[in-house]
């Protein structure tokens, strides 16, 4: 038993990136059931994805407004891990980012010793069991840590057994 | 003790170095929330099914192929074991994806755990064949591990 090294770091901490989606909202429902008994923090990751277009920038290009609309989405996305978050006890963090999702998502849990990433496996485009997104792909092939894929058709309900 | 947890984690396991890594948080998630590890290795036949048939070779491969799934798994059920938990040892044959969701699917699996390359893996970049079959087509939530982790 004691020689699970794991046990010995300090508190755990656990990404949860989530792009409003359906997807990514099960992913975090997911992630926060499994989290729960661990007592590790949770921090939950919006990416205002600004890829640029032809080496602009697209934040330099978009008005304020747009800008605006989209922090605000981030916001309502990542409150719902708040508000999940909340009910389960568990401390969560909301960080809404700027950049390539992928890009951002991996080097903020580098920059920020996080243990593991949980992403849905869909984002807002996906349609079929064969597809994987493109930012969840990314995340999987690039990331140095344990990454967690949660199928968009998992449902808790059915799977899990109360206890 | 919160409400729902899941209860039962599927480890695959080729005995490899992410394998072990994939093991130890297999092990970590198991002592969390009492979930059964059920440690799957499966024998491949199909890299060699295509070779002209010649049965004392074949059956030698079986055996030696059986052998080193039987050792995966066993490392597994023995480190387990020590920490206290629940663990059963699964050995399958077939096509190693395949097999593995299709147990997973059968079984009421609530995760599978992977490892993130397989003896081969060399790169960063890389993500074996296997792992990236498992995640692309299991309905079960997939934590991939990476073989050097930090």
């Amino acid at each position: 038993m004691e020689n699970i090294e794991i046990k010995s770091k300090p508190r755990r901490q656990i990404l949860i990136a989530t792009d409003g989606s359906e997807t990514a909202n099960e992913a975090a429902d997911f992630g926060i059931e499994m989290v729960g008994c661990s007592g590790a923090k949770v921090y939950a990751v919006y990416v205002i994805d600004t890829t640029p277009y032809r080496s602009v920038s697209l934040d330099k290009i978009w008005s304020k407004e747009t800008l605006e609309e989209f922090e605000r989405a981030g916001h309502e996305a990542t409150s719902y891990i708040e508000k999940i978050g909340k009910a389960a006890g568990i401390e969560v963090e909301s960080r809404v980012l700027r950049g390539n999702p992928a890009e951002k998502i991996i080097s903020f849990a580098e920059d920020n010793n996080i243990d593991m990433i949980i992403v849905g496996s869909l984002g807002k485009g996906g349609y079929e069991r064969l597809v994987l997104g493109s930012v969840s792909e990314k995340i999987v092939r690039h990331a140095k840590i344990p990454v967690l894929v949660v199928r968009e058709k998992h449902r808790s309900d059915k799977k899990l057994i109360q206890a | 003790m919160r409400s729902t947890l899941y209860r039962k984690i599927l480890l695959a396991t080729d005995g490899s170095e992410s394998a072990r890594k994939a093991a130890d948080t297999a092990i970590e998630l198991s002592r969390l929330s009492g979930a059964k590890i059920y440690a799957v290795s499966v024998i491949d036949r199909s890299v060699y099914s295509s070779v002209p048939e010649d049965l004392d070779w074949e059956e030698e491969m079986y055996d030696r192929f059986r052998e080193l799934a039987e050792e995966a798994v066993s490392y597994v059920e023995k480190t387990a074991k020590n920490a206290g938990l629940e663990v059963e040892p699964v050995l399958l044959e077939g096509h190693p994806a395949d097999e593995i969701v299709n147990f997973a699917e059968k079984n009421g699996m609530d995760l599978i755990i992977v490892g993130s390359l397989g003896k081969s893996g060399i790169e960063r970049f890389l993500i074996g064949s296997v792992s990236e079959k498992i995640f692309r087509n299991a309905k079960v939530p997939v934590l991939v591990v990476r073989a050097k982790s930090q």
